[in-house]
């Protein structure tokens, strides 16, 4: 039995039409109660009797050594860039209820009022979001090793004169250049590095889509995050690596938020100001909120032939990355203070070539046409198309998401053909520059010829007909001649089910001994409908009671249509298993019934 | 069978996803001078391999010219087979490497139980071992890997211990650094800043 994918549950969003102007350049609402009243910047002139604090707030930005092909942070050259959109407090002095709240402009700016000569301090928090009682979007920084709590920034107290008080806040990066290291307790730039990312993700988005509503995120930092999984718990700091997951899990010490978690371990290796990174995660939490995520994970890499779910997963969190930091360089850097790190450039076109993967199982491929179907980098011989993010946005949260087939790059770029009819040929041009066979391409994928160096990599889906007798299929680990497990081009096989008439469907599938026959059925944007893999399944509807592993079979009632069912051997593809399967084939051959 | 509701797998994703950039650090983007390509992309190349890795406890002087670095693939169970990566960095060129890997008392060894032996060995490559253990119960274990270096002039060993905690939290929670500071009732972590008024 293998698992069942993870369900990428949205959260219900409020939906409300708002500006973008409002949200992340005026700014500054009255969220705060009692009194002396709210933010009121640019509101006229203040009320007699009004103190009225004003400021900006910004944080060290320590940009990479410009040196060429070294991916390393260069805290010489760090500036202070303003902390955009983040949320700024007056509280009573010594503590309680904020008399204001506000949210800082595009240059970091604020301003609060209450009444003059109340005693305030200032509150910064780590917090992105817009004004107004209803914000499209709330991001917060939050410390997992101590048990998520917030970071805030509190000042000093002061008295709230008549007019004007100004009161600057500024977060360094804690980088002591005498010893050349990190001062742990002084890196309060980290999470505002974070949010200046996001805050570009989110002004790329809503630059395309100012309706768009966003859950709320946690983003999970510490200085004691470091890539280690032994074990692997994050209450501890032991993150293995940056990453995001779109659903909670484990208790107590072991429990994992949702979020996106990132490595701040100065010893070994920090992301807080790897924008390249922070931008990949959050496009995997953009798909999960606006699009369709399907991938399976599992080891992969440009130079591998991969399962078309991680393949479009992996290469849209790359190019995702690239649009909304407008660079097409991807860099990470690794332990502070030293040269290490490593970065590319997606604008090139032959990342896949050079690796022998080229075409829509390759992350590779899939994130050099995305960038390309985005930019308008003038001079790419064959580029001739400059979308922008709007339509890539309304085909992520339109034709992809609804797509009967599953989420990779065929039913993408179908949609994006069908949206954009004035740019087909140019379309087209970046496809098949990848491997990508456009002309009459559908989401299935079905006039596909590049076959990834097997025959029976095609039909990318299959098709079986209830009571249509048998139909064989071969999953396989043997990718190119070199062992690939679990998500391999070729592991898992797709079939494409018409259920014309409702109700009961009994499923067969049946491999040689020693097969462990497993299946998953899919419908559309709905996701995954059943998973039955038995031995040990409990979501088998049948059960797994005196069945052998070879032998999957189960009956299902399904409303009318179109289903994907995807078939594989897991002991054949199995890369937990020890010893590691042999490389080879498996035969399994599918029947479909209804009565 | 695989194991489920797994927050590595979820993790292993990224991490995956940044070993598969390695092969690319010397050939993509902005290509590094060519004094430095070599020295540089080996140094980042192990640098990544091994940044999910940590040190094992060294037992005794360290004689052979070696580093071992180990990482858990999944988190032990009792009762559960785990996989342990064990990745070696010889720092001497020889013709064979062996490998022989021992567990504490309980922790029994599926594979490899013999000595593994490894050949043309050559100088800064990197080697791995995939150790594939049970325990029965949960609990602290200790996997043992002797690392012996065999060239003409004869052989060098080096031994380190990897701790294996098995079930359970079995990390002790950090110090929480979380204040329930002037915000009242919140707790918070408190961040250092600088004000001016100016």
């Amino acid at each position: 039995m293998s698992p069942a994918p993870r369900r990428l549950p949205v959260s219900a969003v409020r939906w409300s039409r708002r500006c973008l102007g409002v949200g992340l350049a005026l700014l500054l609402a009255a969220c705060g109660g009692g009194g002396g009243g709210g933010g009121n910047i640019g509101t006229g002139p203040t009320p007699p009797g009004t103190g009225t604090v004003t400021g900006q707030i910004t944080f060290d930005r320590v940009p990479y050594r410009t040196t060429t092909g070294v991916y390393s942070l260069d805290f010489a050259a760090a500036t202070q860039a303003p902390a955009r959109g983040v949320v700024v407090e007056l509280l009573p002095a010594g503590g309680g209820t904020a008399l204001a709240t506000g949210v800082t402009d595009a240059s970091g700016r604020y301003s609060l009022s209450v009444n003059a000569g109340t005693s305030v301090q200032l509150r910064v928090r780590a917090k992105l979001t817009e004004a107004g009682t209803s914000p499209a979007y709330t991001v917060t920084v939050v410390d997992n090793t101590s048990a998520n709590a917030p970071y805030v920034f509190d000042g000093t107290a002061f008295a709230a004169a008549a007019g004007t008080t100004t009161r600057n806040v500024n977060f360094a990066s804690g980088w002591n250049a005498t010893t050349g290291a990190y001062v742990d307790a002084e890196r309060a730039a980290a999470p505002f590095a974070i949010l200046d990312t996001l805050y570009k993700a989110i002004t790329t988005i809503r630059g395309a889509d100012s309706a768009a509503r966003f859950t709320d995120l946690k983003v999970h930092w510490s200085t004691r995050n470091k890539p280690v999984n032994t074990p692997f718990q994050v209450s501890s700091g032991n993150i293995n690596t940056t990453f995001y997951t779109a659903t909670a899990s484990g208790t107590g010490a072991d429990a994992v938020e949702e979020g996106i978690y990132v490595l701040g371990d100065a010893a070994t290796d920090t992301d807080e100001y790897d924008e390249s990174v922070i931008a990949h995660e959050y496009g995997h939490y953009y798909q999960n909120v606006f699009s369709r995520d399907e991938s399976i994970g599992g080891d992969h890499s440009i130079g591998q032939k991969v399962d078309l779910r991680v393949a479009f997963s992996e290469g849209w969190g790359n190019a995702f990355s690239s649009m909304v930091r407008a660079s097409s360089l991807y860099k990470d850097s690794s332990k502070p203070g030293t040269t290490q790190g490593f970065g590319f450039d997606i604008e090139r076109n032959d990342l896949d070539d050079l690796t022998g993967s080229t075409g829509w199982y390759s992350e590779g491929s899939i994130q050099e046409v995305l960038w390309d179907l985005y930019d308008s980098s003038a001079g790419e011989s064959g580029d001739n198309v400059a979308l922008g993010f709007a339509p890539i946005h309304a085909v992520m949260k339109g034709g992809l998401k609804q797509t009967p087939a599953l989420a990779g790059i065929f039913p993408f770029l179908a949609a994006l053909k069908a949206d954009n009819a004035g740019s087909v040929a140019g379309i087209d041009a970046l496809g098949q520059a990848s491997g990508m066979f456009m002309s009459g391409i559908d989401a299935w994928g079905t006039t596909e010829t590049n076959n990834g160096g097997r025959a029976d990599n095609l039909p990318v889906y299959r098709t079986v007909t209830i009571n249509g007798g048998a139909v064989t299929v071969i999953s396989t680990n043997n990718v190119g001649g070199t062992l690939k497990l679990f998500n391999g081009l070729g592991s898992r096989k797709f079939f494409r089910l018409r259920v014309a008439t409702a109700g009961v469907v009994s499923i067969r599938l049946a491999g040689p001994a020693g097969a462990d026959a497993d299946l998953y059925l899919y419908k559309g944007a709905s996701g995954l409908v059943e998973f039955g893999g038995c031995p040990g399944s409990t979501s088998s509807p049948d059960g797994c009671a005196g069945k052998p592993t070879e032998v999957e079979t189960w009956s299902k009632t399904l409303a009318v249509g179109d289903y994907v069912l995807e078939v594989l051997d897991y002991n054949r593809i199995d890369d937990t298993a020890t010893p590691a399967p042999a490389l080879g084939d498996t035969t399994l051959t599918l029947t479909v019934t209804q009565p | 069978m695989n194991p489920t509701s797994n927050p590595l797998f979820v993790v292993l994703r990224s991490a995956a996803f940044a070993g598969a950039l390695l092969p690319w650090l010397a050939g993509c983007g902005e290509a590094p001078a060519p004094a430095q390509t070599k020295t540089a992309a080996d140094a980042a190349r192990v640098e990544h391999i091994t940044r999910d890795l940590v040190e094992g406890v060294p037992m005794g002087k360290p004689v052979a010219p070696v580093e071992v670095k180990f990482g858990l693939m999944s988190s032990p169970q009792p009762g559960v087979p785990f996989k342990v990566r064990v990745v070696l960095l010889p720092g001497a060129t020889v013709p064979t490497m062996d490998v022989e890997v021992s567990g504490s008392e309980g922790l029994v060894l599926l594979d490899p139980v013999a000595p593994v032996t490894l050949e043309r060995v050559s100088a800064g490559s990197v080697r791995e071992v995939t150790v594939t253990a049970q325990a029965p119960t949960a609990g602290g274990f200790v996997l043992n890997v002797a690392v012996t270096l065999d060239d003409p002039l004869g052989e060098q060993t080096r031994v380190l211990a990897f701790p294996v905690l098995v079930g359970g939290s079995a990390l002790p929670a950090p110090p929480s650094r979380a204040k329930t500071g002037v915000g009242a009732t919140e707790a918070v972590v408190p961040l250092a800043g600088t004000e001016s008024t100016r």
